[in-house]
């Protein structure tokens, strides 16, 4: 049978997503089998100039974000070379982890990165891909301002969210290109993951009407095994979450913090969260409470961009930061 | 330049008061600087925060105008609705470096068509003095 040509390419990434592969374990004898690999560089030994010379691969998979310039050449190649582009994992999908940098301005992280710590000796106070290492002969690529998805700049043809993807996730990738060598091709638009919110995948024992009285940390108290997190006033965010995790932290009796990205239809998930668990607090006694006691109860939520949009702000509404509050 | 800048503001506004507030400033004929773009809404508790935010990144500035708290929204808890999505929104903002400020929700009855006029009046000075809302390019 006929050989996939494959090629993985990287924006800014963890390894995580590397590490989730190696997972599927005796499986990926059948992608060795199904594929050929062109590119990939924690995997097979090779140049970038291989996968320059290539014309054609039948599948390309993208990991990581689009932080730096480098990043975003490295997508547009393999987009172009591609007939079927992966975007693997939530930093591709949605810019995941490294888009919380968005609430920074670049300038000032790296300030803080190259000149401010305490341990760097950069007396120049030169800054990565905007001065040339003479000494090191070394260009770097240059940050750009924002952290991206990679749908910013490219079509994605598949959609594998996950941080990283869990291996059954993987393994069906893999079928995916199993698939490719009868020339089954895969409808446009796929999501390896459910349609549905991480809740209907949930057994927790859920509330009719969600009420939370105050919020509270992992930490504070006793976690109840069976009971709805959010019914016990800890952030969960199944609800907004797309299923197909296996709601894997939900098993380890810790909540959701969204990382398969929007459930279905909602574009912004952490805005979505934000209006759904303010509804939920003090529910039906707003009245009794009043304006100020509820503004104290939210003011217990010392974090909202961390909590509610922990994966998803580079693909979000507000997915920069603004210049208001300089000086602050 | 801020003398010249004009801020554009878009203001949801509930029909039963905020709405009917602007009528009837509107009908007194209160003065007021023509800066908003009105948005009629059945109660502020339909209001979506998505929605919100497109209009910020198109505006300056977002007004949110309401039934009086506590009792006075004709779908029982709309207004807290909405005011506890605004207060936990605003945190957000602020994270982002947006001024909260530029969100701004008020409770304006019916009959507050005074109100109404001098809260456009405010907030459109306070938005001048903030300048146009400007994010990393
Ligand atoms: S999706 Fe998660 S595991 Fe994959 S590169 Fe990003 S941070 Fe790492
Ligand atoms: S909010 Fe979390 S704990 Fe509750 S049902 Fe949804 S996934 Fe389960
Ligand atoms: S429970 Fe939530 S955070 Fe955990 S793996 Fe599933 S989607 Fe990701
Ligand atoms: S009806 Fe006016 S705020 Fe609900």
């Amino acid at each position: 049978m006929r050989k996939i040509k494959l090629a993985v390419d990287y924006g800014s990434i963890c390894g995580g997503c590397d590490v989730a592969f190696i997972d599927a374990g005796e499986k990926l004898i059948e992608l060795a089998n199904a594929a050929e690999i062109v590119f990939w560089p924690a995997v097979v030994d090779g140049k970038e100039e291989d996968l320059r010379k290539t014309r054609e691969i039948d599948i390309g998979i993208f990991f990581g974000a689009i932080r730096t310039e480098r990043h975003k050449e490295a997508l547009e190649q393999l987009r172009e070379k591609s007939r079927i582009l992966v975007a693997f994992g939530t930093c591709a999908c949605y810019g995941g982890i490294p888009g919380l940098a968005n609430s920074v301005e670049s300038r000032v992280l790296l300030k803080k990165g190259y000149v401010a710590t305490k341990s760097t000796d950069n007396p120049d106070g030169k800054l990565p891909g905007f001065e040339e290492f003479k000494e090191a002969a070394l260009r770097l690529p240059r940050l750009r301002s924002l952290v991206s998805p990679i749908c910013d700049f490219v079509d994605v043809d598949i959609w594998v969210p996950g941080c990283p993807p869990p291996v059954e996730s993987v393994n069906k990738l893999i079928d995916v290109v199993k698939d490719l060598q009868e020339d089954q091709v895969p409808p446009k638009g796929l999501f390896i993951a459910e349609g549905r919110s991480l809740c209907d995948f949930c057994e927790r024992e859920k509330p009719e009407v969600l009420r939370i009285k105050r919020f509270r940390r992992v930490h504070e108290g006793e976690i109840k095994r069976d009971e709805c997190f959010l019914k016990q006033g800890i952030i969960c965010l199944g609800p907004v979450t797309r299923g197909g995790c296996g709601a894997r932290c939900i098993d380890a009796n810790m909540p959701c913090r969204g990382c398969f990205g929007p459930v279905p239809n909602v574009e912004d998930q952490g805005t979505r969260f934000l209006s759904a668990v303010a509804s939920a607090l003090m529910a039906e006694e707003e009245r009794e409470v009043g304006e100020e006691e509820l503004r104290k109860l939210i003011d217990e939520l010392p974090d909202p961009l961390g909590l509610f949009y922990m994966y998803s702000l580079a693909a979000s509404i507000i997915n920069r930061r603004y210049l208001d509050l300089e000086g602050d | 330049m801020s003398e010249e800048f004009e801020p554009k503001i878009i203001a949801f506004l509930c029909r039963w008061c905020g709405y009917a507030g602007a009528d009837m400033a509107g009908t007194s004929r209160l003065k007021y600087p023509p800066t908003i773009t009105p948005i009629r809404v059945p109660c502020t508790g339909r209001i979506d925060m998505e929605h919100v935010l497109r209009a910020l990144k198109i505006s300056d500035g977002v007004l949110i105008a309401g039934c009086h708290t506590p009792g006075d929204c004709h779908y029982v808890r709309g207004n807290f609705q909405c005011f506890k999505r605004v207060t936990l929104l605003k945190k957000f903002l602020k994270q982002m470096g947006i001024n909260p400020a530029r969100v701004r929700l008020e409770w304006i009855s019916a009959t507050e068509g005074r109100k109404f006029a001098r809260v456009i009046k405010e907030f459109t000075e306070e938005l001048k003095e903030l300048g146009p809302l400007r994010g990393v390019e």
